[in-house]
């Protein structure tokens, strides 16, 4: 079959046309369509989200209440070790305490004095710090050393004796004079 | 007729090619085009605002339980660090050494002819030991006496909640994986008296574990379970025999325990001992040892009150 033929005027009305539905096209997706359909598949998005967040939510809350149960020890425990030591520097506190404590246990003139601090290697010790001391008994006597020791132990648990040097009195060689280098790891409250 | 026929006819193609004129016929299809453009326009948008209903019924919901679940998601990284920080502070407070137990085995070995004069340790952060003994030994034999002391310390420290003091290595010998661990001495009243265990026999396992060394006799003593009916299989005379213990107490477990003189020597000094006049020697003790575990330090403090 022959195409019919068009003459110039035909062409140009034909181009015309083709143009007018060229730009209706162009703005239907450009303008219209096309923001409608990127809305829609933005709201199917977050519908995915939604629904995924709705159907956790519960697992979420489940999980707290689990943990919640399965951490009672653990948080009890926490809440006592942060009650071991008061509120303040601890260098205000510790030495008093310590003085107390070896005066309780008959030993004098016990005194402490701050070596240095520093934080943990732990990340999970964040909030902690360490700190070092010297405590001087400058007189006492082994056994009495020993019971304080011992009572000091346990009843700090978050103090550690690194080290421990006892000199014998060449005066009166029933008393020794004791040096103590001791850590303890306190929370650092805010 | 002709002519009017042939204007007749130009008439028609006329009127055809004005039919077929291409801007009428796209207009026609621009506007088909357009309505079926916005009949899908019109049912996407109306599919599009049933999402946004869907989408707005779950916003409400999830506003209604966002807050419980952001608190419960904050509580989780709360107890989540409480716990994490708990076990790391459990294991400081279990990892550290405890010298009450130690200041009271060394108390046990000075005998009323040793002094002591100074005494420096220190432990390092694998809980090995370090102990430097200074003091003095009288008797007519001064440095037997020393030495009595020393190995005092070695029967002392080498004690496990047992109570089985093995042999020690020969002099110089380092720790080896698998060595022969012999019963040198069976402490009195100890679980392994109570046992029939007997000094020259040799440990072959505790519990099924194997004892390859005095290293595992010493880390089985500081796990053992109080209270608990432990099995003992040990070797003696070429006969395995298989005994029972039960460990009531757990005391201070040191291993790789050497106790070695630095110095010893006889010093111009003399001590009156029992209204006599005895030579005296200077002696430094270097001890070592590495701790495996121990008892809790308040029983220890409650023995010596």
């Amino acid at each position: 079959m022959k195409a019919p033929k068009l003459n110039k005027d035909q062409v140009q009305k034909l181009m015309l046309s083709l143009i007018g539905i060229v730009v209706l096209l162009y703005v239907y997706f450009s303008y219209f369509l096309g923001p409608l359909s990127k809305s829609r598949a933005n709201a199917l998005i977050e519908i995915e989200d939604r629904q995924s967040k709705l159907n956790g939510s519960k697992g979420e809350i489940d999980k707290a209440a689990k943990l919640e149960q399965t951490a009672k020890n653990a948080a009890a425990r926490f809440e006592l070790m942060k009650t071991f030591y008061p509120e303040g520097a601890p260098i205000a506190w510790f030495p008093p305490r310590i003085k107390a404590f070896f005066a309780a246990q008959k030993i004098d003139k016990a005194s402490a004095k701050l070596d240095g601090n520093g934080g943990f290697a732990q990340s999970e010790l964040s909030g902690w710090a360490q700190y070092n001391w010297i405590v001087d008994l400058p007189h006492t006597d082994y056994k009495q050393l020993g019971r304080a020791v011992a009572e000091l132990e346990n009843s700090e648990p978050l103090l550690t004796i690194q080290k421990l040097s006892v000199q014998g009195s060449h005066e009166q060689p029933q008393f020794q004079s004791v040096s103590l280098v001791v850590a303890n790891a306190i929370m650092e409250k805010k | 007729m002709a002519l009017q026929l042939n204007l007749l006819h130009e008439q028609f193609t006329e009127e055809r090619q004005r039919q077929r004129d291409p801007l009428k016929i796209g207009i026609r299809v621009l506007i088909g085009l357009a309505v079926m453009l916005v009949l899908y326009y019109a049912w996407s948008a109306y599919r599009t605002l049933q999402i946004k209903g869907r989408l707005a019924g779950l916003d409400h919901d999830w506003q209604k339980v966002e807050p419980k679940v952001t608190a419960a998601q904050k509580r989780v990284e709360e107890l989540n660090a409480i716990i994490s920080a708990t076990r790391v502070l459990d294991n400081y407070i279990e990892s550290r050494f405890f010298w009450a137990p130690l200041l009271e085995r060394i108390a046990g070995c000075v005998a009323p002819n040793t002094q002591v004069t100074n005494f420096n340790a220190s432990v390092d952060g694998n809980k090995g030991v370090q102990l430097v003994i200074d003091g003095y030994a009288a008797g007519r034999e001064p440095r037997a006496v020393a030495e009595d002391f020393r190995q005092m310390l070695i029967e002392q420290l080498g004690q496990n909640s047992f109570g089985i003091q093995p042999r020690p290595r020969p002099k110089n010998a380092e720790p080896a994986e698998t060595e022969e661990v012999v019963v040198d001495q069976v402490r009195e009243g100890s679980p392994a008296q109570q046992a029939q265990i007997q000094p020259g026999d040799s440990i072959l396992r505790i519990d099924n574990h194997d004892v390859k060394n005095i290293g595992d006799l010493a880390d089985l003593s500081a796990e053992v379970e109080l209270g608990k009916k432990i099995n003992m299989e040990v070797q003696r005379k070429g006969r395995t025999l298989k005994l029972g213990a039960e460990v009531k107490e757990r005391r201070a477990n040191y291993k790789d325990v050497k106790v070695e003189f630095k110095s010893l020597e006889e010093v111009d000094q003399v001590a009156m001992l029992s209204g006599s006049h005895m030579p005296m020697a200077r002696y430094t003790l270097a001890i070592s040892f590495k701790s495996a575990g121990q008892g809790p330090a308040l029983a220890v403090a409650r023995n010596r009150k």
